[in-house]
């Protein structure tokens, strides 16, 4: 039985800066999560304080109940795959596994291997050689072969081309129900994984704003079209995020529960809207 | 799970030791190697030749001193990176690397002591206390490495050229400020014993070496990603 | 298989319905093997638990069958099912939105029945 991965009131600051405000949440074990946020809003940093590579100013991170910091058998429980290259420059793809298996135990030299292929490099290439593209791949190897509870994954798609992209979204389906744990995706690209998540994190002004299941969210997700009055007078009380008129046909775009008792006019449609924009409507600073 | 971590960081650095020593060893030695044979083509006295061989031990184990000590200025914080990239606690990566600190210290030492004996016969005393000033050696450079990988570039450059600045200027103020004591001082036979005393030396010494034992695993814990 | 994330209908409905539409059309023979949540998912590239989700919902409308270390696989009558559950909600999806679409029109009652045989008699209609 895995342990949650418990982030417990995390402050970050830099000298005045409030880098992290108090962000808490649990993830789940075996389980597929979105962390969403814009340039600047904090993911890289909450990553890092989660993978134990930078201390927070207060918080803790807790598997089990037990603190991360320093402690050997936790942090074999999780692995960040970063944008930075933290290996030497001359390091070969090849020791960078050997490195994974020799800490983490257990490392799947044989899916390695395979991906190696898939992403057309070889494990004598030296990682100061690689292309952006490269780079990113060899870093997904690993994060996809080691043996690790908790992976996180910093865009992980960072110059890959399209083709790439669904090879990898394939194989992490696949590697993630032969062997179920937690994936973590920090990403721009909503709207290919948006299938993927089960449950999005979305991160603005160094909060956490939102914290559900994709289902459950994108259920909320409506978008209400018709004449200004109706709409108006319809989703009066709810949430709304944004409006647009074109014409005389104004649609707000909610995030709300609909109210069951209120009558929906013949004129209004109703509809939804995808998790991007719901994203970009929730981050976009407020105005609509 | 600890110790096979603290012994992969151990491996690790040996392998990364291994790889610079054979770089230098074969620079070192062979530029110096050339320079005596082509001595020896200009010269052809080969008496001179054979003569200065035998230069080329002391100069190995030279090199090895400096490669000890740079090894341990230059690389706290890219095995830092390697190691938390792989879920390494600074706990384990501090035991792994005193640990191959001690090692390779010694490995040093004995090469030192080996030349050495080719010249003087052996004395234990000697002996000892040249190992303990190796390890003070080799941990200055080891907490200097650790302090400096905890600063981003602007304060390496402040820290690097201040520190010592503020050290010298200490020093000569302790200096200034002895010589007057001196006088005062030098009646009292108890403070002539205490400094005139082995023991003293010895104690200094170990004291030292606690105190930047102490330091380097201080900065050690410390050792966060840096942003520059 | 085509999904739409702006859709009305969560993605394990239109997982469930396209399924759905298939064994209807006899893509997928009565008593035959269809893809499982691994292959799906994979395929693409879908969060395997929303997967499983659609496929229960045809589970539980008696048209899959899950085979215990075979798979899922189509119940026999499952395209009968799915005909009697068409008929039973054509009333609502087709015709309640036509008497909207007519009236808006302002096409009468009668004219509706005009288009009805004009459309019997339509040879490029297949029914």
């Amino acid at each position: 039985m895995m342990d949650q991965l418990i982030v417990k009131n995390i402050v970050k600051k830099y000298r005045r800066q409030t880098v992290l405000d108090n962000i808490s949440f649990i993830l789940e074990p075996a389980k597929i999560y979105g962390l969403l946020g814009r340039n600047g809003a904090g993911k890289t940093t909450l990553l890092n304080i989660m993978s134990n590579r930078i201390f927070p100013t207060s918080g803790e991170v807790q598997i089990g109940n037990e603190d991360v910091n320093n402690n050997d058998d936790l942090l074999s429980k999780i692995f960040l795959m970063s944008e930075v290259n933290l290996y030497p420059r001359h390091m070969k793809i090849s020791q960078t596994f050997d490195l994974a298996d020799a800490a983490y135990n257990n490392f799947d030299y044989d899916l390695a291997n395979r991906l190696l292929k898939v992403f057309g490099l070889n494990d004598r290439m030296k990682i100061t050689n690689l292309s952006t593209g490269q780079r990113t791949a060899s870093k997904l190897i690993v994060a996809l072969a080691v043996n690790a509870d908790y992976v996180l994954l910093d865009e992980p798609i960072l110059g890959l081309d399209a083709n790439h992209r669904d090879s990898f979204y394939k194989e992490l389906v696949k590697t993630y129900q032969e062997r179920p744990r937690t994936f973590v995706l920090s990403t721009h690209l909503i709207e290919e994984i948006q299938q993927l998540v089960e449950h999005v994190l979305i991160m603005d002004q160094h909060h956490i704003i939102i914290n559900e299941d994709t289902e459950g969210l994108l259920a909320k997700a409506y978008a209400i079209s018709g004449p200004e009055k109706m709409v108006d007078e319809y989703t009066a009380g709810l949430k709304v995020l944004k409006t647009e008129m074109m014409g005389n046909i104004k649609t707000a775009y909610l995030l709300d529960r609909l109210d069951e008792q209120r009558v929906i006019p013949d004129q209004v449609k109703i509809g939804h809207y995808d998790l991007q924009h719901l994203f970009i409507y929730l981050t976009n600073g407020g105005e609509y | 799970m600890k110790n096979q971590k603290r012994n992969l960081v151990i491996s690790t650095m040996f392998q990364q030791a291994g790889d610079a020593t054979g770089i230098a060893l074969g620079w070192g030695l062979g530029i110096v190697l050339i320079i005596y044979l082509l001595e020896l083509i200009i010269s052809h006295n080969l008496e001179s030749f054979l003569v200065s061989l035998q230069a080329l031990p002391g100069i190995a184990s030279s090199i090895l001193n400096i490669l000890l000590m740079a090894l341990f200025l230059a690389t706290p914080y890219t095995d830092f990176k390697w190691a938390i990239q792989n879920g390494i606690s600074r706990k384990t990566l501090w035991q792994g690397r005193i640990l191959s600190l001690f090692l390779m210290t010694l490995v040093v030492w004995f090469i030192a002591q080996l030349v050495d004996l080719m010249n003087t016969p052996f004395d234990l005393a000697s002996a000892w206390h040249s190992l303990l000033w190796y390890f003070g050696l080799s941990l200055t450079m080891m907490a200097i490495g650790n302090g400096f990988a905890l600063l981003n570039r602007r304060w390496k450059w402040i820290v690097g050229i201040g520190l010592p600045m503020a050290c010298l200027v200490l020093l000569m103020m302790l200096a200034y400020s002895l010589v007057g004591l001196i006088p005062a001082l030098s009646a009292s036979g108890v403070f002539k014993s205490i400094i005139i005393s082995n023991v003293t030396g010895w104690v200094i010494l170990v004291i030292y070496l606690i105190i930047v034992y102490a330091l380097a695993r201080f900065f050690n814990n410390k050792l966060q990603l840096r942003r520059d | 298989m085509n999904f739409d994330f702006n859709d009305s209908t969560p993605l394990y409905q239109q997982i469930a319905d396209q399924l759905e539409e298939m064994i209807f059309s006899g893509g997928f023979d009565e008593g035959s093997q269809v893809p499982s949540t691994t292959q799906l998912s994979q395929q693409l590239h879908i969060n395997p638990a929303t997967v499983l989700k659609g496929m229960n919902i045809l589970v539980n409308k008696d048209l899959l069958e899950k085979r215990r270390g075979l798979g899922m696989f189509v119940k026999k009558g499952a395209q009968q099912k799915i005909m009697e559950q068409r008929k039973e909600s054509f009333y609502n999806d087709y015709v309640k939105s036509l008497l909207v679409e007519a009236g808006k029109l302002g096409i009468t009652k009668q004219h509706l029945l005009d288009l009805i045989e004009r459309g019997e008699n339509d040879g490029s209609i297949n029914s």
